[in-house]
């Protein structure tokens, strides 16, 4: 298990640096000049070629990246053009409240999707699953910024329960997960639903029943671990979509998120702090990633011989 | 069954309190700030910021909007009165120009300290006019500074590279630091603003709010308001009920729906003032000739205009100018909206069926004006191709001038018409963004900014205005509206046109 994980972080590498060029190419071949940004539109234009210079931006393509990758590797992914502060403090400073959440939306997916997910498919057709399903097609189908904004006229402006902005206390996160998470906790719903739909008529399960297993544990131990797995998938790589920031959500909610940074950045083309931040991103991305294959091999013993064979 | 009753209803006012006590703490500061005070008055105020401050170095303010908010913790030399356009003494009680206008020397008022508690010396405002001097997005503000030096502790002596009408003007931008905490505190002083001003700053949570504290040693006196938070909310409907709701007490960036709707609540006050921002349609001159930038002049509805863009908020206009202001006038060509007018001189200048791009930086309120351009130029036969880019990319691509029509908005100042007619209209100007570079016009530029005589000044401008409406370099639109959204029971609050707003001055 152990080397698994290593490799894989070692294919992490490949994986950063192609980010890393696409993200980086795409930046130097729009339009416009980072040292203009840096002076203001009132510097003159020797200045601005002065500092042009100074930075190497007339510098080839190739030489450019490789500098910006030398000096990465050493530790210093550059300072913001805007704020002149190193660019992770910024990432830092929003992470924790991407993460939080990131977090609290999984965890509630979880706890709502993969439960009513099992209900709908072992009492398939009653009409506790045609609830669960309408609803699901429902939710999946509202958009989470208009849900987020009836929420506030509702619980903010109507009723005065939580407060519509801000990201001070647990109270302000309410709102924005639910937002988040009811279009995934749909998904993930009717995704339980169907691979345990496909599960609970597999020979397995009736060999399990036939030897007189209870009921609970042919669904929950035989069933549940074996329909489990493109669930864990789809709640992996939402998690790590989330973990990359919810631009809309932190609009709506003026959550200072990942996903605010990164769209102002590129607004203002705040090149530096456009990579680190999308780097960084790609980064936990492919972490959550890992993540999702280790716990396969604890759900799944085939998967985890797989991993030890591959050592 | 008295006991059950009585044990019953206390059960239930334990649970209420309980449930209030909840509604306090999770609605945030505001909340409790509110109720906390004796007698109901409040001394704490939040107001809404559209987007976040990237640095509050004194002398490296990027924009309006940041300069505007450190005059609350900075003080400038001078300050200009609102009512009255005249320069008012602040940190200097005194001034006097010498005889060639060459250069100013000021009395500092004594005993005015920083918030550390340091004195204001003559040495801390030479050293912010240097830096003021130096920084190259203050250039705007300080281009006409050649110097600074210490007579003695109270006396500043600024030279001046030539002689400069609106001088005194532009020193309300020259904001003044102190000299050993700057150097003390090296690049940390741009998240650490620190000066005389009425508010002393307390903390920043980048990209949520920004608190400030009173400052009872003000020089001026102590403000009433004692805590200022400013709260950071992009989205303009999440601001409005962040006003409703309390959480926030003024808001000076409501859309012109959620200011019509809040007239009409009595929770709020409400006040509204022709801004100072004016918004053109700038053609580049190096492409377009006189006949055709006219006979683009007349083919737009500048109301139509402000209804689609606007939705008729803004306040339509001939001049980049107020009634007032230096150089205003009506005696000039106004363009009013005339597409047979505008046909005809097309066909004048064999400039028939054309195609022009439009080169713009993304935003909504820029792609409607570009929509509503194209189909007014499509009715007089003339094609506009869209052409968005990153707002970034426009602020650094405008200076090459790769494009036949553009547009610009420009912060104009209530008590200097030089410096913005300069900028937008000199061949030197920094948002030349119509490329104008006419001999005549640059003559009359430059020796309207020298002339010390504001009387003879006005009528050079009334000329400069005369001339530029001919040439059609750029034509006005309308000036944006300054308008503010509070909690009804603010008091001394009003609507400025360069929302440089004072918070000690409110209260409740």
């Amino acid at each position: 298990m152990g080397g698994f994980v290593f490799k894989r972080i070692l294919m992490m590498i490949p994986i950063l640096l192609g980010v890393s060029i696409i993200v980086f190419t795409i930046l130097s071949f729009t339009p416009g000049d980072p040292a203009r940004l840096i002076l203001g539109q009132s510097a003159s234009q020797e200045t601005v070629d002065k500092l042009h210079h100074e930075m190497g931006l007339d510098d080839p393509f190739a030489v450019r990246y490789a500098r910006y990758m030398g000096d990465a590797l050493h530790g210093d992914f550059g300072t913001s053009y805007r704020t002149n502060r190193p660019v992770f403090d910024e990432i830092f400073i929003r992470f924790p409240i991407t993460l939080k959440l990131a977090l609290t939306s999984v965890i509630l997916v979880v706890a709502a999707g993969i439960p009513l997910g099992i209900l709908s498919a072992v009492k398939q057709y009653s009409i506790l699953d045609m609830f669960c399903t309408v609803s699901a097609m429902l939710m999946a189908s509202i958009p989470g910024f208009w849900l987020g904004l009836m929420m506030i006229l509702l619980f903010s402006l109507k009723l005065g329960w939580l407060p519509s902005s801000g990201a001070g206390s647990l109270a302000h996160y309410i709102m924005p997960t639910i937002a988040l998470c009811l279009p995934i906790a749909a998904e993930v719903l009717r995704m339980t639903r169907s691979t345990m739909l496909e599960t609970i008529r597999q020979d397995y399960i009736r060999t399990a029943r036939s030897k007189g297993a209870a009921e609970r544990t042919v669904i929950w131990r035989h069933g549940l671990k074996n329909a489990l797995l493109p669930v864990v998938t789809v709640i992996g790589s939402e998690f790590g979509g989330l973990l990359g920031g919810t631009i809309l959500i932190e609009s709506v909610f003026a959550l200072p998120g990942l996903g605010s940074l990164v769209v102002n950045s590129i607004r203002t083309k705040d090149i530096p702090q456009v990579m680190a931040a999308t780097m960084f991103i790609a980064f936990i991305f492919c972490m959550v990633l890992l993540l999702v294959d280790v716990v396969y091999g604890f759900i799944d013993p085939r998967v985890k011989a797989r991993y030890e064979k591959a050592r | 069954m008295l006991k059950k009753t009585i044990s019953l209803s206390l059960t239930i006012l334990l649970i209420l309190s309980a449930l209030t006590g909840c509604g306090k703490t999770s609605s945030g500061e505001t909340d409790s700030g509110k109720t906390g005070k004796a007698g109901g008055v409040r001394n704490d105020l939040t107001v809404v910021l559209p987007s976040d401050f990237t640095t509050l170095d004194p002398q490296k303010l990027p924009s309006i909007s940041e300069i505007n908010f450190c005059t609350n913790i900075f003080d400038t030399l001078v300050s200009l009165d609102e009512e009255t356009h005249e320069i008012k003494p602040l940190l200097a009680d005194s001034w006097t120009m010498a005889e060639d206008g060459l250069s100013y020397t000021f009395h500092l008022k004594k005993g005015v300290k920083f918030h550390n508690g340091d004195e204001l010396k003559a040495s801390d405002v030479v050293y912010s006019a240097k830096r003021f001097m130096d920084q190259e997005w203050m250039k705007p503000f300080s281009f006409m500074l050649a110097d600074a030096e210490a007579l003695d502790d109270y006396t500043v002596k600024l030279d001046l590279k030539y002689p400069y009408g609106p001088f005194l003007s532009e020193m309300c931008y020259l904001m003044v630091a102190d000299e050993s905490y700057m150097n003390q505190q090296g690049g940390a002083a741009a998240q650490n603003p620190m000066g005389t001003g009425a508010y002393k700053f307390v903390k920043w949570d980048v990209g949520q709010q920004i608190e400030l504290e009173a400052n009872p040693d003000y020089f001026q006196g102590a403000p009433s308001i004692q805590k200022l938070t400013f709260k950071i909310i992009s989205d303009s409907n999440t601001a409005y009920v962040a006003l409703e709701t309390g959480e926030a007490d003024l808001s000076f960036n409501c859309s012109a729906l959620d200011f019509e709707q809040a007239k009409n609540n009595p929770k709020f006050g409400t006040d509204a003032v022709t801004g100072t921002s004016c918004y053109f349609v700038n053609y580049n001159t190096e492409r377009l000739n006189k006949t055709v930038r006219q006979a683009l002049c007349y083919a737009v509805d500048k109301e139509a205009m402000n209804t689609l863009v606007n939705e008729g908020a803004g306040v339509v206009t001939n001049l980049p100018l107020t009634p007032g202001q230096e150089g205003y006038t009506t005696d000039i060509e106004t363009y009013g909206f005339d597409p047979e007018k505008a046909k005809r001189l097309l066909k004048e200048a064999g400039a028939e069926g054309m195609t022009l791009d439009f080169f713009y930086g993304e935003s909504t309120m820029n792609s409607k004006m570009g929509q509503a351009l194209q189909s007014m130029y499509n009715d007089v036969g003339v094609t506009l191709k869209l052409k968005p880019v990153e707002n970034g990319t426009w602020w650094q691509m405008f200076g090459e001038g790769d494009y036949d029509i553009s547009r610009g908005g420009y912060p104009m100042e209530v008590a200097n018409t030089d410096a913005p007619y300069f900028d937008m209209y000199h061949k030197d100007g920094t948002f030349n963004v119509s490329r104008v570079n006419d001999p005549k016009l640059n003559k009359m530029l430059e020796d309207a900014r020298v002339e010390t005589d504001g009387d003879k000044r006005n009528e050079m401008y009334v000329e400069i205005n005369k001339y530029i409406a001919d040439q059609a370099f750029s034509l006005p639109l309308y000036f944006s509206n300054s308008t503010m959204v509070y909690s009804a029971g603010l008091k001394e609050v009003k609507a400025l046109p360069d929302q440089r707003y004072q918070y000690r001055s409110y209260s409740w």
